[in-house]
């Protein structure tokens, strides 16, 4: 192996595989049965006593199910939107649309929908009781329903902006452009060269991003609180209530739990690329098949399209305004359709109590992002002068490592493990777990970019400044701020939303505005709630418009960039 | 590992052999213990000086969080001593932290110094010996608790109290209901079924392990079981099947008539205030009597709201506030301990309009003025009188707990 191979091994080790597999040592251990302090030999019992719980089948059942369905839809959606939308009049509303529906935090938007679909919801009180003709809630189950349908939908609207931008990322990763151009003089329909020319180059590049999907939707456990439903609950939240039960010895059926999640996870995995192998075998003689002449299809799918990309949005925007009308209300009672008393008391209040989580929230996501972008362009310099390095092997999935591992898996380890070290409780600690879970999307959505930089201005700038890294400082860089700063926002986006490495971490004492989200959700005042899943929101907002803003008031003199 | 039983009798001749104690010795051994306990105590207030507490404390509610906020604003001012509300959403992360602690073998600097605990936590930490040594004996304020007709201050859902931890407020299982779609209430576990075939889908309570659940259905088997005495001894001298029958055949009966039919139940007591504010319910539970009047003024719910109790009496119990054993500024936490427990404290907590929790303390022991001021506290629209929240029934010997909690799973959440 060459230098900077055994280099980045290094890297790669102390940044993510030392961390997670040390987390997961300190799970598997008491899954065996050995927890000091508590028991120490090895036994099966821990194992016994999950397999035999009542609940853990349905619960697993539940999950398997919900994160298939998410995974699935959510690939198939975005991919069916990127068909039938691109380089139509739409397409710029797709691609700006994506950074602000990713910034909306998974916890906030599911706080929202509840808001806006439930039985006592703002749907049915604007259609009540006029058209309805209920003046009390209907005893409908809409959310928490027993086939996590609710949940699964929540997580499929949060899910597909993700996989739009991967497919954004993915599509500009090889010359689509040029395909679809050599595909059409060969008569290929637009829909054809879509299905054997372009989707199977995009797969590639979404195999790992899809993988992400499918590891959070099994592992998520704030939003299936609140979307999921709990008789029994989805598995992570299962082992969450172990792993926190008042009977302290269910701690090791919790990690046991947490292995079996993992498992659940990797087998999954295979599942996708034997399913993948199985597709490729059936459909090679279609993909080589050429151009079918087919009638010309009907405009009837693009405007399918259009019409779910714009439900898309505005779903989202409606969860995003009732929890706005929640949070000015004072009064609002069912079937009205508008609070009958307004207040901004609670926007006051919650500033008081703020103070602190926003400041931590501030510094832990700015901290965090901004070494991770650090470490990124670290790392990507030093790909871009080696382009024998692998792009697509080991490496990558090194980085996808610490999204890829369910968050319960390898938490409690860490957690005990920290606390041996006597490290929990401190931002910095924070900020490091935090910095394990951010890196990888900021590498994601700055890789592409970065390592496309055409050298040929690096060498111009270097001959005209004398200096490489005189260069690098006053071409490179700002060549690259927009893509940067908007890495650093999505990174930051990220670390806002943390919620069990935060709990985990932090010992409670580092609070955050996710960490009172999830407290105050659980509360009795929905107005509370509403403006504290805003605040959650308001951040990385800000950051985003940041982001965009920024770059262009900066370098306003250099149009030309 | 299962406790030593301490059935209702003999509490009550453990409390006259105390009583009989305490008068016989009172006057000469008491001067030198006070003058002890005071020099003591002058002590561990120099020690907590310039000391942070970290004071866990689930935080989902924004009236408590405030109260915790002044409390904690004042011991700084008469102490000096600096307290941070960490708020948490289950008590049981705060067990499972310092466990954690505990098997890394950190016994000094732990994160937690102070833990609101009761019931099943408050057990699994004294069972696994995550607690300071038995203290509230030396904390001053601890002698206005009404510990002699307040056995739940003694005895914490049955399990021993021990000094282990000091008692914080009292709480007892009330019901809240909606005057304006339900004119006359239950009165008992039957006629809530009776109620509900009226009102189908209109009342629930939340999922076990939840604490609101597990205590309804608490109440439930203290109304239905043939011998209440039973369970106040480990349920392993029971024969569960037998005796817990008639509760599965009554929840049997009573599920279907639940919210969404009982396929789906509210996550919290809490959730359970929203859905009664949106009328989705028209019963909902509390544990605190002037909860709903303290709703009722927050515009949190209806002003058509009132409260009621089961007629053969409701569960009781007393919440505390304890110190892990390896807590980092144990002295704070006991100066912070002692003040919440002071009529000043106590007064606050007491007010409707703060939070309106049932003092611990007893009457008896204070001044005529402080029981005046208590006296005098304004009793919330949807409060009941002491008279009308009835009989105060004794939680179960916390050993029920687990076994009503496995069957609920094992029955309803498969």
């Amino acid at each position: 192996m060459k230098l900077p191979n055994v280099l980045l091994l290094a890297v790669g080790t102390a940044l993510f595989i030392l961390p997670v597999s040390l987390g997961l040592l300190g799970t598997w251990l008491p899954a065996l049965g050995y927890l000091p302090g508590m028991s120490d030999g090895l036994s099966s019992q821990p194992l016994l006593a999950v397999l035999a719980h009542p609940s853990t089948w349905t619960s697993v059942k539940l999950s398997v199910s919900s994160a298939l369905f998410v995974t699935v839809c959510s690939l198939v959606f975005s991919q069916w939107l990127c068909m039938n939308l691109y380089h139509r009049r739409i397409w710029p509303l797709l691609k700006h649309s994506i950074a602000p529906l990713l910034a909306i935090p998974h916890l906030a938007f599911a706080i929202g929908l509840v808001f806006l679909i439930s039985p006592s919801g703002w749907l049915m009180r604007l259609l009540s009781p006029g058209i309805t003709g209920f003046d009390i809630p209907p005893d409908w189950l809409i959310v928490n329903d027993n086939y996590a349908l609710s949940l699964s939908i929540g997580l499929f609207l949060k899910e597909t902006p993700f996989l739009l931008l991967m497919s954004l990322a993915a599509m500009s990763r090889f010359d689509h452009g040029k395909t679809l151009q050599i595909a059409a003089t060969l008569k290929y329909s637009h829909r054809q060269a879509w299905r054997k020319l372009i989707f199977p180059q995009m797969y590639a590049q979404l195999r790992l991003p899809l993988f992400a999907v499918l590891s959070y939707s099994l592992s998520v456990v704030d939003v299936s609180t609140v979307l999921g439903p709990n008789t029994p609950a989805t598995f992570a939240v299962l082992i969450h209530q172990w792993f926190n039960h008042t009977d302290i010895s269910y701690r090791l059926l919790g990690a046991v739990g947490a292995s079996m999640l993992l498992l659940i996870v990797v087998g999954l995995i295979a599942v996708f690329y034997a399913a993948e192998l199985v597709v490729k075998k059936t459909t090679q003689n279609w993909l080589v098949a050429g151009p079918k002449i087919s009638p010309k299809s009907s405009g009837f799918e693009v405007v399918l399209a259009k019409l779910s990309l714009t439900i898309m949005i505005a779903v989202t925007l409606l969860c995003i305004a009732a929890l706005a009308v929640w949070s000015f209300s004072r009064l609002w009672r069912f079937p009205d359709a508008l609070p009958t008393l307004w207040s901004v008391e609670y926007w006051q209040k919650s500033w008081q109590q703020l103070l602190e989580p926003l400041q931590n929230t501030a510094i832990i996501g700015v901290s965090s992002a901004l070494i991770a972008v650090f470490i990124c362009v670290l790392v990507l310099e030093w790909q871009s002068k080696r382009s024998q390095l692998p792009r697509g092997g080991w490496w990558i999935w090194v980085i996808y490592l610490p999204i890829l591992v369910p968050q319960v898996s390898f938490l409690f380890g860490i957690q005990v493990l920290m606390v041996r070290f006597h490290l929990e409780g401190t931002l910095a600690s924070v900020i490091w777990v935090h910095i394990l879970f951010v890196f990888p999307y900021a590498y994601l959505t700055l890789a592409q970019v970065y390592l496309q930089f055409d050298a040929r201005y690096l060498q111009q700038g270097a001959i005209l400044c004398q200096s490489k890294w005189r260069a690098f400082v006053y071409i490179k860089i700002p060549m690259l701020f927009k893509p940067l700063a908007f890495s650093g926002a999505i990174a930051f986006a990220v670390s806002v939303a943390q919620y069990l490495p935060t709990l985990y971490v932090g010992a409670g004492r580092v609070n955050t505005v996710t960490l009172e989200s999830v407290v105050l959700a659980g509360g009795s005042d929905s107005r509370i709630s509403a403006v504290f899943a805003l605040w959650q929101f308001i951040l990385p907002l800000v950051v985003y418009i940041a982001a965009l803003v920024i770059p262009q008031f900066v370098y306003r003199n250099r149009r030309g960039l | 590992m299962l406790r030593t039983a301490h059935p209702v009798k003999s509490i009550t001749q453990l409390h006259t052999l105390l009583a009989l104690t305490l008068t016989l010795f009172s006057g000469s051994l008491y001067a030198g213990q006070d003058k002890n306990l005071a020099s003591d105590w002058q002590k561990t207030l120099e020690e907590a000086r310039g000391q942070t507490v970290y004071f866990n404390a689930w935080g989902g509610s924004q009236t408590i969080n405030a109260y915790i906020q002044w409390a904690a604003a004042e011991v700084k001012k008469q102490y000096q001593v600096e307290v941070k509300q960490v708020k948490i959403t289950d008590t049981g992360d705060v067990v499972s932290r310092i466990l954690a602690e505990k098997s890394a073998n950190r016994l000094q600097g732990g994160s937690v110094d102070l833990v609101w605990v009761n019931g099943e936590n408050f057990k699994a930490m004294k069972d696994n010996g995550l607690l300071a040594k038995p203290f509230t004996h030396k904390l001053p304020n601890y002698a206005l608790v009404d510990t002699e007709n307040k056995p739940s201050t003694r005895y914490d859902f049955t399990t021993p109290v021990d000094n282990l931890e000091a008692p914080w407020g009292m709480a007892q299982l009330v019901f809240m209901y909606d005057t304006k779609r339900l004119k006359v209430p239950p009165t008992d576990m039957l006629s809530l079924l009776a109620t509900l075939q009226q009102n189908k889908g209109r009342f629930s309570y939340p999922a076990l392990p939840n604490f609101y659940g597990t205590s309804f259905v608490k109440q439930a088997l203290l109304e239905l079981i043939d011998d209440p005495t039973l369970l106040n001894k480990p349920v392993i001298e029971a024969d569960f099947v037998r005796v817990s029958a008639p509760l599965w055949a009554y929840l049997d009966a009573l599920h279907p008539l639940l919210w969404r039919k009982g396929a789906s139940f509210p996550k919290s007591a809490e959730q359970m205030k929203q859905l009664l504010n949106d009328s989705e319910l028209f019963i909902s539970l509390t544990f605190n009597p002037n909860d709903a009047s303290n709703a009722i003024a927050n515009d949190e719910l209806p002003a058509t709201v009132r409260t009621y109790v089961h007629k053969n009496g409701s569960l009781g119990n007393t919440h505390f506030v304890a110190i892990p054993f390896n807590a980092n500024a144990a002295a704070g936490a006991q100066v912070f301990a002692n003040f919440l427990m002071s009529t000043q404290a106590k007064l606050r907590k007491a007010t409707r309009a703060i939070w309106g929790d049932p003092t611990v303390l007893s009457m008896d022991k204070l001044s005529v003025e402080q029981r005046a001021a208590f006296a005098s506290l304004e009793r919330g629209v949807a409060t009941l009188t002491t008279a009308q929240l009835g009989k105060v029934l004794l939680e179960p010997h916390s050993s029920w707990v687990s076994a009503l909690e496995k069957e609920w799973i094992k029955r309803y959440a498969n």
